[in-house]
């Protein structure tokens, strides 16, 4: 049974593994710059802005999977609109990383906010007065100084777009090779008879992948902390 | 130099204050909670009162009546916080290059190393600001502040958050500053120590209004000013220059009152100093004072007496072209029954005559 389904988790593996990395890769520069908005800029609508990026936290999954659908389905408003540019999401991989963007996204911002309200302001400000811009000051001190914040924000997207599954199998469903993930692979196999073995396996590269991530994130805060961050 | 008007009402508190200077150095004196960090703020950019009008060396920076507000980063303040604000992930270098790069298009040869040069800096360069001392933060602090090539360095409390042993490790240098580039410079404190020794021009800030402003020996000779500074604090400043140290080890200054004894300092023969006379420690005698140990007898004639409390009166001396102030109970004042345009003697113990400053 192993043997005859091999192809199929080492599938999964890479799949989840390319997913969880385009969609940290793409929600992180984002997701920084919604936490500076929401920190240090006074703006119109910056309640707003709040609730629908923390939205996906509290939602069920499956409705933001759903509420995917309704709107980047190939029916869907936006996603009709991307059709005609050639960028389809609807079962396709990278529907599945923009479920996992969109469901890492709130904890992503809420670890570089929290950085962004404990880094001292007054560094800012002295970099104003000795003549940087708000741009440069931003790329020069405020970026640097959060950057082990940034480190836990994508370690926690990362980690939840490994793990997605509600809105991924609703929004793009679980065809092997296409869309389907660790998570939605285990699912599946759980529904065939004597699928167990290939659960446990799957389980078992999970926890392995989780171990090597914490330990990397660790790795590199400590070689940030070195470096007197 | 200065022309700063002000205008703003808080919630609790209302601050309304015109200070206008000349001076290279202008203190801002008072208590906290005054108003002169409100003051520095909006000329630092970070505050936007209702109504102000901001000039620094001839520049407009902030002026509410025509719209004028020139962003943060363009003002070309160099300020030096408390608590000295270099950036943790840079080391000192990194710190004074980010201040050469980003203060001016244009970048001035060697000043890097004058700089360095000028503020001792040299050992701690490839620190990381978290291993200096308060001293050696702050200035570094100075030291990145002027490589901005600001217009105007804005001291707020800059020796606040350090111990009396390192203060008197920068303050050689802020005078070094202030005597070797033509900066114009604004000092906020709330240390009349450390206004003394660096100032010309002082205003004096209490509860949002400037109480009195001018140059600093004017100032401090105003004897209606006792109550605001205390009775431990008041006291005039004179000017001089250091005729000799004696082997005894008193040095000599000569003032226009007449010569000053003081215990030895180590201000080179010829220079200026400028030596503060606290109104308590000066005694009033009608007669010459003969066999007293105190060294410094001067002869004046009494300008005017301000009382000063329920004790007693501050008296203002005119000795030379100089004023001293000096304390004096009631029961002596009977006693010896001053009045303005009687003639006095004053004595001054040498020992009271402490910490004279190069001016």
């Amino acid at each position: 049974m192993i043997a005859d389904v091999s192809p199929q988790v080492w599938q999964a593996v890479w799949l989840s593994l390319k997913v969880a990395s385009v969609a940290t890769v793409c929600a992180l520069p984002v997701a920084v710059l919604v936490a500076y908005l929401l920190t240090r800029v006074v703006f119109w609508g910056r309640g707003l802005l709040t609730v629908v990026v923390y939205l996906p936290l509290v939602l069920p999954p499956v409705v933001t999977g759903y509420a995917l659908l309704l709107m980047f389905g190939s029916n869907g408003y936006v996603g009709s609109l991307l059709a005609d540019l050639g960028i389809v999401f609807a079962f396709r991989w990278t529907g599945a990383v923009l479920a996992a963007a969109i469901m890492g996204f709130p904890l992503m911002v809420r670890a570089i906010q929290q950085a962004l309200d404990a880094s001292d302001k007054g560094f800012e400000a002295a970099a104003a007065s000795l003549g940087a811009s708000k741009i440069i000051c931003f790329l020069t001190i405020t970026l640097p100084l959060i950057a082990p914040g940034i480190l836990a924000g994508a370690i926690l997207g990362f980690a939840k777009a490994l793990g997605e599954f509600g809105a991924t199998i609703t929004f793009v469903a679980s065809i092997p090779g296409q869309t389907q993930t660790i998570p939605s692979a285990i699912y599946n196999f759980l529904q065939i008879p004597n699928g167990e073995p290939v659960v446990m396996w799957l389980v078992g590269i999970s926890v392995l992948l989780s171990v090597v991530a914490l330990a990397a994130s660790e790795l590199l805060g400590r070689w940030m902390r070195k470096r007197g961050v | 130099m200065f022309d700063l008007r002000l205008r703003h009402q808080f919630n609790a508190a209302s601050l309304d204050v015109h200070v206008c200077s000349d001076a290279r150095v202008l203190a801002l004196f008072g208590p906290s909670g005054a108003g002169k960090t409100s003051l520095i703020k909006a000329l630092e950019g970070s505050f936007a009162p209702q109504f102000a009008v901001l000039k620094v060396a001839g520049e407009t920076l902030l002026d509410t009546t025509q719209s004028i507000r020139v962003p943060t980063y363009r003002r070309r303040l160099g300020v030096i916080y408390q608590d000295a604000r270099l950036f943790p992930h840079m080391t000192v270098a990194g710190n004074l290059r980010y201040a050469e790069q980003f203060g001016r298009a244009k970048k001035l040869n060697g000043a890097f190393e004058e700089v360095v040069d000028l503020l001792g800096l040299e050992r701690v360069l490839h620190q990381r600001p978290a291993t200096l001392s308060g001293g050696e933060a702050q200035r570094v602090a100075i030291g990145r502040a002027i490589l901005s090539q600001p217009r105007a360095l804005l001291l707020d409390e800059p020796l606040a958050a350090i111990d009396q042993a390192r203060r008197e490790e920068i303050i050689p240098y802020l005078l070094r500053l202030k005597r070797e580039l033509s900066l114009p410079m604004i000092l906020i404190s709330h240390d009349l120590n450390d206004v003394v020794r660096l100032t010309d021009d002082v205003a004096l800030i209490d509860e949002g209004r400037v109480v009195k402003q001018g140059a600093l020996a004017d100032v401090l000779a105003n004897p209606e000013l006792s109550q605001f500074f205390g009775s431990s604090q008041t006291g005039a400043v004179i000017n001089g220059h250091v005729v000799a140290h004696h082997p005894d080890g008193i040095t000599e200054i000569a003032t226009s009152a007449g010569s000053a004894m003081l215990a030895q300092i180590e201000t080179k023969v010829g220079a200026d100093v400028r030596i503060r006379v606290l109104a308590k420690d000066v005694m009033i005698s009608r007669e010459k004072p003969i066999g007293l140990s105190a060294l410094n007898i001067w002869h004046g004639s009494i300008v005017s007496i301000t009382p000063a409390g329920a004790r007693g009166v501050v008296v203002d001396l005119k000795c030379g072209s100089d004023h001293i102030l000096a304390f004096v109970t009631n029961r002596s004042l009977q006693a010896l029954a001053l009045e303005v345009g009687a003639a006095c003697w004053l004595v001054v113990k040498s020992l009271s005559l402490t910490d004279p400053q190069i001016s």
